[in-house]
Parts: C-alpha cells; structure tokens; sequence
C-alpha cells in the first residue's frame, strides 16, 4: 500500500501477510502510518497504490462485504455522547441487521465493568474505550482490526481485553491490532510488524524476534584485561567498559564464538539479558537495524 | 437506510423542538396582529402616509398591501421569515456529513456495513424532513390564529403553496451548503459561505425593487424566485419549483458523488485543502 496526504508520504510501500487465526501485533510509534494503514483497510481512506484483500474480498471493491465480518476498533473513539453506551451498541447491532447476541453484549459489558444506562458524555476517557472494545467484539467478527485497543485502560482491564482477544482467537477470528505499548504486543501477538516512517522494517514471529534478538552480557574479569579481541568478533559491540575489570557487550546472534574466545581468560562473574521487545522496536527506531 | 434515518431524525429533535418554537410562536404571533393592526385607524393611517411620504420604502415593504391578509403576511411574514429557516436550512447542509466527521463519529459509523451510499441519502432524506416538519409546524401556526379571528382567515391548501415554493429554495440552500462541505477545508467555513449567499440573496431580492443597478443580480438570487402572495392568488409556478427541484437535485448528486469519492477525515484533523474537482469525473 502506498498513501500519502498530499506531499506527506503516510505509507511508502506497507506490505503485509497476515495469517487466518492469527493476533497479528503491529508496532510502531506515533505518526509512523499505523492508523494509516488500518483505516486503508476499511476504505475509510483510498490508498493511491497497491491493493488489500481481507478474508479474500477487495475492500475498495466490495466495502460492505468486508466489514459485515470485520469488528473495528478506531484509535479514537468519538460517539454520539448524548446517547448511553446499551443505545450505542443497539445503533450499531442494527446497522449490522440485529446480527449481535444481547447476551454476549452483557456479559462482555459485565467483564469491562462498563456501565449501560448512562449518557456517554459522563463517562471518563477509559470507560468510552471500553464501549469501543464492545462494539467491536459484539457481533463475534471473523476479523477484528484494532487501533491501540488498550490505550486509556487501567492494567486490570488491558488484561481482561487481552483475555477477550485470546478468546476470540480461539472461536477463530484473527486480531490485528496496532499499538506502542510494546509490552502488549510481547504478551498477546503470534507475529509482529514493526512499521516506522510508512515502511514495514522487520515481520517475524514475536517469539523468534526475542530469541535471535540481541543480549547483553555483562562480563567480569579476575584481574585486569583488555580482551580487545571480545568485542571485535562478528555481531559483538562494546557498550561500557568498567576500569579494566569489566565490560558490557551486545551481542547478536548466536553465542557461541563469544564464549569460546572468552574461555581463555580468567573471568569472575558472567551475566546474560536478553532485550525485550522495547529495546528492539528502539534500535530500529535508533536507526541500528535499518533495512 | 431506514436506520441512517432514524438515527439522523433522532439527533435533530433538539433543533425540531428549538426551531418549531420559534416559529410557532413567530406565525402565531403574526396572525395574531392582523386584526389589531385592521382594526386600528391610525395604524392605516400610518401606513398610507408611508406610501406618500416613503415611496421607496412603502415599495420594499409593500404596505399598499398590507390591508389584506395575504399582504399581511407577505410583508410582515414571508419577508424575512426565509432568511431565518435559510441560515437554518445551510447550517443543516454542512452539518450533514462533514459535521460527524468532523466529531469523528463517521469512522465508526462507516466501518460498520454501510454503504456511503446508504448513509448519504439517509442523512440527506433526514434533513430534508427536518425541513419539511419546520415549515409544516409553520403553515400550522399560522392556521391556528384564523381559527379565532375575525378578519385573517386564507384556506388552508392555498396557504401552503407559499411554503411550498419556499421548500424549494431551502432544498438548494441546503445542497450548496452540503456541496461546499465536501469542498471546503471546514465545515464552517462551508456553512459561512452557503450563509453569506442566503445573506445576499436576501438583500439583493429586497432592494432590486428600488436599487436598478440590483435589478440584474437579482435574476440570479433564489430569493427572487421565492412565490408567496403570488402563489396562494395564481397559485405555485410549477416551471420555476421544477427548476430549483432540478438544480437542488443535481447539487446533491455532486455531493454523493464526491462524498463516494473522498477520504473521510479522522477527528481532528483541520488542515485540509479544498477538495479536487477532477475526482467527481476520474474514478481513482
């Protein structure tokens, strides 16, 4: 997908796979072209390049067909705030045809502790998002596409939306949902895609992008050395060096060669950390893993 | 569809009671006069001097005529009367996407499955019975008055006739209103600049009559096409209201065809340039 807004480039060439019954996490920080992309998705907005299939249907071509199985949840959610979060959900069950199971409403209003007879208009920044977590999830979509669905959540409700989405993954449906809290996406997303500057920079497998991610390892020697040698080995960086009897290196990759080559000195203490997803997602934005 | 209109109607029952008030009030209020200012000499008096001393004004005003019922209300009712329900009508036409678009309502609303189309002729059906029950409460409150006066009194199909031809003219206030929308960056400025020509139409029409240098103007001014005593005497010029039908229809075209074409914008973003022309033509 390419789409830009005027002179602004918004999406310089976005290309995405994303699995049937899949949580798909994509991560990206603001303006990066995150809600770009999802709002493409929908045909909310007209991309000038590129296409999009979702469930196997051209959005551009067939709207209606598409998002009668897809549950949207916007970045911001904005609703007519005179109207109660139960006469919401009924404006929109009836724009889907009566399809959504007032049950279900309840008990997924009942978990988010939302409150149903009173005018939006009172309610606090956290309690509208839960409205918008509702409606998406109320007609049991096959597809749910969710811009930063936890923002203004307190911990234990991101925890029982994440619970709400490992649920619908196990009906079927497939999550995609775009967020910064990385974190988020550590804990609920198969995949992840990190989008920066309109341009997806790495896809993988979110466990596999931890595991042949980069580790520090922190390395304490008997007695003074210099150990040149340590951080001139391929995929080896030195970060700190502490007097002469310490060192801190990144290291990417396998760890093997670093261990062997360290063998022949006499080292004291030895500690390995891997990065998280955060440190990651920095180092792309840090420019250090630039593709 | 049916839903899209409900809804709309829904959240236009503030401006339904708030408008229907007024007017209620002001048509009643109006009917209510004309047997005191009939009844009063000096009144007619006055008013007959003004033709002497004021022609030029007794003219804009038309006071010769006000001794009747239908004058009556052609000078004290129908004079600015469509100036009000216009400034309404044009507000009602930027507000009728570009409003929730603004508030970033549409988004939402859109990602369910609705078509543009559906939400388009929806809102504009909404609208266009907003209007309608506007001018229905009006022609009803003025009808209310005859029903205890001694000397207002008009039947009440002839009545409506003025109203009718006032229909449409709103209509095409609305659609250049709901055009501008889809053209302007906001959608205050839209309705400022749909306001402004009803502003104009009003005063070009009023003054042509006195002004030569406006007669010409006022060939293009809707207002000047606006039949009140005229219609409920001869009754409605059919060709002129199937011109402006025509017109408001082709307008509304342009804004569905543009409203099909276009990125919705998501709330709060302001900085928009007008929109391109050339998208009504070349399918992206």
């Amino acid at each position: 997908m390419v789409k830009n807004y005027g002179r602004v480039k918004a999406l310089k060439g976005v290309d995405l796979d994303v699995n049937s019954g899949e949580i798909f996490g994509f991560l990206g920080p603001n303006g990066a072209g995150k809600t770009t992309a999802i709002r493409c998705m929908l045909d909310l907005i007209r991309p000038q390049g590129g296409s999009i299939s979702m469930l196997g249907i051209n959005p551009q071509e067939e709207p209606e067909a598409v998002k009668e199985r897809v549950g949207y949840l916007p970045g911001e959610l904005h609703v007519d705030e005179n109207m109660t979060a139960r006469e919401v959900f009924r404006f929109f069950n009836r724009l889907r045809g009566n399809r959504s199971d007032w049950e279900f409403i309840d008990e997924l209003s009942e978990r988010l502790k939302l409150e149903l007879v009173s005018p939006i208009k009172n309610f606090s920044k956290g309690n509208k998002q839960k409205i918008g977590v509702v409606q998406a999830l109320m007609h049991k979509p096959e597809l749910l596409l969710l811009d930063e669905p936890t923002g203004s959540l307190d911990p234990l409700m991101q925890q029982e939306v994440h619970r709400m989405l490992a649920e619908a993954q196990n009906r079927g449906a497939t999550v995609f949902f775009s967020s910064h809290i990385i974190s988020e996406v550590q804990a609920i997303a198969d995949r992840v895609a990190i989008i920066r500057e309109g341009k997806i920079v790495e896809v993988a497998v979110t466990e596999n992008l931890l595991h042949r991610s980069m580790r520090q390892v922190r390395i304490r020697f008997q007695q003074p050395t210099e150990a040149e040698e340590l951080y001139k080995l391929p995929g080896v960086k030195l970060i700190a060096k502490d007097d002469s009897m310490g060192l801190l290196l990144q290291v990417e990759g396998q760890m093997d060669v670093l261990i062997k080559t360290l063998a022949k000195y006499p080292v004291n203490d030895f500690e390995t950390e891997r990065t998280s997803l955060e440190e990651i997602f920095l180092a792309y934005y840090n420019g250090e893993k630039d593709k | 569809m049916f839903t899209v209109i409900r809804y709309s109607l829904r959240s236009s029952r503030g401006a339904i009671i708030g408008w229907g008030i007024g007017l209620a009030a002001l048509a009643i209020m109006m009917g209510s006069f004309y047997d005191m200012m009939v009844g009063s000499n000096e009144m007619m008096d006055v008013m007959n001097a003004y033709t002497v001393t004021m022609p030029e004004l007794a003219e804009i005003f038309n006071f010769g005529a006000m001794n009747t019922p239908i004058g009556w209300l052609d000078v004290e009712y129908f004079s600015f009367v469509p100036l009000i329900i216009g400034l309404f009508a044009t507000g009602a036409g930027a507000s009728l996407l570009a409003r929730d678009e603004e508030d970033g309502t549409l988004d939402l609303i859109l990602a369910h499955p609705v078509s543009r189309t559906v939400l388009f002729w929806g809102r504009f059906l909404a609208n266009t019975l907003v209007i309608i029950i506007l001018l229905l409460i009006s022609w009803a409150s003025l009808l209310l008055p005859m029903t205890w006066s001694e000397n207002f009194s008009i039947p009440a199909f002839e009545l409506l006739l003025p109203f009718t031809s006032l229909f449409g003219i709103l209509l095409f206030f609305m659609t250049l209103s709901l055009l501008f929308s889809m053209l302007m960056p906001a959608r205050r400025t839209a309705s400022m600049l749909a306001g402004m020509l009803v502003g104009a139409s009003f005063f070009i029409t009023m003054l042509s009559g006195v002004v030569d240098e406006l007669e010409r103007a006022a060939d293009f001014s809707p207002l000047t096409y606006l039949e009140t005593a005229a219609a409920i005497e001869d009754g409605l010029n059919l060709t002129w209201f199937g011109i402006f039908i025509a017109i408001d229809l082709v307008l509304v075209l342009i804004s569905w065809q543009l409203f099909q074409r276009r990125d919705v914008r998501v709330g709060g973003e302001g900085s928009w340039r007008l929109q391109d022309l050339k998208t009504i033509f070349i399918k992206k």
